[in-house]
């Protein structure tokens, strides 16, 4: 009984010193060589000032002289949310700006939604989901646009789905993989509920199950843990997992 | 404070050199001419400049000096004060009473309103900062609620634009469709509308009326369907953004007068006068695909004559302003309810009224004239009252517009 309070003290120093800190020496994402670093810049600068149409105008002109739509979201958009971020972990932006910073940029991806939607879908299909009451969609919704650029069909379920609609929609859409998100750790077990929902239906025994984001990134193991098939990092990788597992059908 | 003069004193904040910088309480009636930017030294007597001196360089050196006589002329008579001061930075806080008492009651009440002020203010700050908790966490909690709703948002556009582009795809897969099927039913129609002419011609003689009668309704109905087809053609072209125009400068007022010459026939099977206004014939060269002209213009005319009762006129007439030629066609018909004006030039719209001779409509006809005249950079448009007929306008742009 004695060690309890010591053996209590531990376990949270430990998890203290596990939590990131958040240091004022975090670098900036916007690093100079980084593919359009201008732009990504001006874009921040755009909404930090508040003035969402010049930050559209940037992107939209941007993709009239030919930059890939995928380079806009990787780079742009990507690097300027990370950005976002760090400035409110050291505060220097406010909450209000943080938000308003997403918001305009999930209003600015919606305008290259004609671009997106435009190629002919003839890869896997894709239903795409984060877990109820999760703030940050952006992050899968951008990983779903990524999947459709890359000839997928995709279906983004808002965080509002019930897992009863979630497996509807697997099962309509015949969807070869289901991506899940989770940004922080007390979602992974809405995730793990997710997934027993979809495993529990008959139908749904083809479809792959994919988990992202951060709880995941920080716990290697953890996707096998809820029953997932795999994790993937980021958009690009999640795909070339997609791929892989939709072509052997062997769980990774 | 106490009325007892012994208590009353000065407050004053002064400079390292003794220049009066605030005079913070005073309470002995400082002479007049001791204002602000004077010095210590104006204050005391001239016998006192060296005490004056030591007891600056006492607070300056040790931070803090108490209980030091300095005689100060108040209403013409030198009176001693007693001084205490703090140093704080480069500023000295200073007091002083008649008293050396009295300096330290004016000092200690001076503490309890500064004592008085501190809790007045440390209530207020408090006040503010669980006021400011409230609002952020309030803000904060709408902060959030805001960007679940704007994520929603987000998902429904991004749903909508999915379905926008498989609408978009669908719509250009009915064209297709309609386009095939309206030219594979072209050719068997023609068949059948030649042979039956054929047949009217070589065995009619022999046939009786009651077969000659058939063969006019096979000729009827395939002429129909074939125009029919030909409009679905002309749809399916124009929806597909295939419409090309050969435009050339035209003669408006010929191409006017030989579509009514051609409709005056039919009309006058009818009974229905088609009266062509004098105005046409002043009419300037219009650039314009004339076959397209000549379709809208026997497109409207046809209809006019649908729907005028026998017995009835139709009016055609066209005049040029500086930029446009605007063509007027009226009839004398029953009238356009107002429910079907706003539907009445989209394709297979079904207007309500039916052709006084039993005449067929297809529903593409005016669709196909308001495209036409829209692709010329025209306006097209209608006013009807009911019972009083109708007239429909076209305004075309003398010249191309670019």
């Amino acid at each position: 009984m004695d060690t309890q309070p010591d053996h209590a003290a531990d376990l949270s120093d430990a998890a203290l010193q596990a939590l990131p800190s958040p240091s004022a020496n975090a670098p900036s994402y916007l690093i100079q060589s980084a593919p359009l670093a201008a732009l990504t810049r001006d874009y921040l600068t755009a909404l930090l000032d508040g003035d969402r149409r010049q930050a559209s105008t940037l992107v939209l002109d941007a993709v009239a002289t030919g930059v890939p739509v995928k380079d806009i979201y990787l780079h742009v958009f990507q690097r300027a949310q990370y950005e976002v971020g760090r400035l409110w972990q050291i505060q220097d932006i406010s909450v209000a700006q943080e938000h308003y910073c997403t918001a305009a940029t999930q209003l600015i991806m919606s305008q290259l939604y004609p671009h997106i939607f435009a190629a002919a879908s003839m890869s896997g299909t894709l239903v795409a989901t984060c877990v109820s009451g999760d703030l940050h969609e952006i992050g899968v919704r951008m990983v779903a646009d990524f999947f459709e650029m890359e000839g997928w069909n995709t279906y983004y379920l808002g965080a509002n789905t019930p897992d009863a609609d979630v497996v509807a929609a697997v099962i309509e859409r015949q969807a070869d993989v289901l991506a899940i998100s989770a940004t922080i750790a007390t979602h992974v077990r809405a995730v793990s509920t997710l997934i027993e929902s979809v495993r529990a239906n008959e139908q749904c025994r083809a479809v792959r199950i994919l988990v992202g984001g951060y709880p995941f990134a920080v716990a290697p193991g953890l996707w096998r843990k809820i029953g997932a098939d795999g994790s993937a990092g980021d958009a690009q990788a999640a795909i070339v997992l997609a791929n892989q597992l939709r072509g052997s059908g062997i769980v990774s | 404070m106490s009325a007892h003069t012994d208590q009353q004193g000065i407050a004053l904040l002064c400079g390292a050199n003794g220049a009066v910088l605030r005079v913070i309480r005073d309470e002995l009636e400082l002479p007049d001419f001791f204002r602000v930017g004077h010095t210590l030294a104006e204050l005391v007597t001239a016998s006192a400049a060296d005490t004056l001196a030591a007891f600056l360089k006492v607070l300056a050196d040790r931070g803090a000096a108490f209980n030091w006589a300095l005689p100060v002329e108040i209403a013409g008579v030198a009176t001693p004060l007693y001084f205490a001061g703090v140093a704080e930075g480069d500023h000295f806080y200073l007091v002083a009473a008649r008293s050396s008492a009295g300096l330290a009651r004016f000092h200690e009440e001076l503490m309890l309103i500064n004592n008085e002020q501190t809790n007045a203010l440390r209530a207020a700050l408090k006040e503010l900062s669980v006021q400011q908790r409230h609002d952020a966490r309030r803000d904060s909690a709408l902060y959030e609620d805001l960007s679940l709703l704007n994520n929603e948002l987000a998902t429904l556009q991004r749903e909508m634009a999915k379905k926008n582009i498989e609408l978009e795809q669908l719509n250009a897969l009915k064209n297709e469709l309609l386009g095939m099927a309206a030219h594979d039913l072209r050719s068997p129609l023609g068949v059948i509308q030649n042979y039956s002419d054929f047949l009217e011609a070589d065995a009619g003689p022999q046939l009786s009326d009651e077969h000659r009668a058939f063969i006019s309704i096979i000729q009827r109905t395939s002429r129909f369907m074939l125009g029919l087809v030909d409009d679905l053609l002309d749809v399916t072209t124009i929806e597909a953004g295939r419409l090309t125009l050969d435009r050339q400068p035209s003669d408006l007022g010929r191409l006017l007068a030989d579509n009514v010459t051609l409709n005056r026939t039919l009309a006058a099977r009818k009974n229905i006068t088609i009266e062509l206004a004098t105005t046409v014939r002043s009419l300037p060269m219009v650039t314009l695909d004339a076959r397209r002209i000549e379709q809208v213009l026997n497109n409207l005319i046809g209809n006019a004559m649908k729907f005028a009762p026998p017995g009835s006129r139709v009016t055609v007439s066209a005049e040029a302003t500086a930029d446009a030629v605007m063509i007027r066609v009226t009839d004398q018909g029953p009238g356009i309810p107002a429910a079907d004006l706003p539907n009445l030039f989209k394709p297979f719209a079904k207007a309500t009224a039916r052709g006084t001779a039993g005449e067929k409509s297809t529903g593409l006809g005016l669709a196909i004239v308001g495209k036409v005249v829209a692709a010329h950079g025209g306006r097209i448009w209608v006013e009807s009252e009911l019972g009083k007929g109708a007239t429909f306008f076209v305004s075309l742009p003398i010249t191309t517009p670019v």
